[in-house]
């Protein structure tokens, strides 16, 4: 039997009254907190996938199965600081299709 | 504003129920990004209303205009009493609103050591705040308070005062129409992964207590910084580690605070005669 995963484009605003907030070192906080909440195993069965961020715009667009969608927001929820600076994830939009996140993005 | 566009604003509706201000934020550092995260109604506590009402005076020329309970009462002031189709009024009011405009309401925190400071303290405060809520750390306060009409919210801190609710308050609570207030603050500001463990373990304790009793509770942030407020999908997102599915926490995000907050509304307005009785022109 052919299994289909069906994935989730969850698209997040980065939003932090500082400036230099370096997207390489939130995709690392996002991977480090997602292990600590639900293990090595766990985050392996989510199929993360930083998909598109975009600097200018303080933006991006993760991937993730949709099974995991709840504990990426979670994991979302709970990100106060990355490189000693405050930040606030804001998933803004959840989609199931990436045209249509990269679509929302743009529009935003 | 289309049917599909009004359906997703009420179910995104949200309220952050205990924001303090203090020197380092200000009312308008927490609107601007509650404004982002699309949270319509802030509840600050230690302001009166007579300060309240200064605020949103004062905002009238500002970026973000505020906005009072008690002016959307008389706007929607029908003569029913009915207090489900007066929320209704406020919700329909409420999905309509500019997404500039932010309603305002104040809160009183009381925190004491004796039941007699808290009796004085209360009698001083109830008119002056749309919201009142007791912190204590005595199990003896927290099983009178439960019982006062006077008081709306019992705050529950998932570090200190949270291995002090059992199964008695819970009924004295869920008897007398009280909601606990349940702070996730302490989620994201835990100094590390054992302290972060030790909340996560006293909130799933408590959260099986809640559903076992079937007690009401709702979620605040009770931020320290704006950057720490979360809209209600993000906070029941939170409540899923407590142990709550997302489904269940449903009315904890919004419904509860909501319906409190306008019937004291209703109570505090200069037409209320007592509960259930107001004056008609």
């Amino acid at each position: 039997m052919v299994t289909i995963t069906r994935d989730r484009y969850v698209v997040i605003s980065i939003i932090t009254k500082e400036i230099g907030v370096n997207v390489q070192s939130i995709k690392t906080k996002v991977w480090h907190t997602y292990q600590k909440l639900y293990g090595i195993s766990g985050s392996s069965s989510a199929g993360l996938y930083f998909e598109h961020f975009d600097e200018n715009l303080q933006s991006g667009i993760i991937r993730c199965s949709h099974d995991s969608l709840p504990s990426l927001l979670t994991t979302l929820a709970l990100i106060t600081r990355v490189d000693d600076k405050d930040v606030l994830l804001y998933p803004s939009y959840v989609s199931g299709v990436i045209n249509k996140a990269k679509k929302y993005l743009s529009k935003s | 504003m289309s049917e599909m566009e009004n359906t997703v604003k009420k179910l995104q509706l949200s309220i952050e129920s205990n924001v303090l201000l203090n020197d380092s934020y200000s009312l308008l550092d927490y609107i601007e990004i509650a404004n982002e995260i699309k949270i319509p109604i802030i509840i600050v506590n230690g302001i009166t209303i007579e300060e309240k009402n200064k605020l949103i005076t004062e905002s009238k020329n500002s970026k973000f205009e505020f906005v009072s309970l008690t002016n959307i009462y008389e706007s929607v002031l029908d003569t029913s009493y009915d207090l489900e189709q007066t929320i209704l009024s406020f919700k329909n009011y409420l999905i309509n609103m500019d997404s500039n405009q932010h309603i305002i309401v104040s809160r009183k925190n009381v925190s004491s050591s004796s039941i007699e400071e808290i009796k004085k303290n209360l009698a001083k405060i109830r008119f002056h705040h749309e919201l009142v809520c007791v912190y204590s750390n005595a199990k003896n306060i927290l099983k009178w308070v439960a019982t006062d009409r006077r008081v709306d919210f019992i705050s529950v801190d998932l570090h200190k005062n949270a291995s002090l609710i059992d199964s008695a308050l819970c009924s004295l609570i869920k008897q007398s129409g009280k909601l606990l207030e349940i702070s996730l603050s302490t989620l994201l500001t835990s100094k590390d992964d054992k302290d972060f463990s030790q909340i996560l373990r006293n909130g799933k304790k408590l959260m099986k207590l809640l559903k076992q009793n079937h007690v009401p509770f709702t979620f605040s942030m009770s931020p320290i910084s704006p950057l720490h407020l979360r809209n209600g999908s993000q906070m029941r997102y939170l409540g899923e580690l407590l142990g709550i599915s997302y489904n269940k926490s449903k009315n904890s995000v919004f419904e509860y605070q909501f319906s409190k907050l306008v019937s004291n509304v209703i109570k505090i307005h200069d037409s209320s005669i007592f509960d259930g009785v107001k004056e008609v022109q």
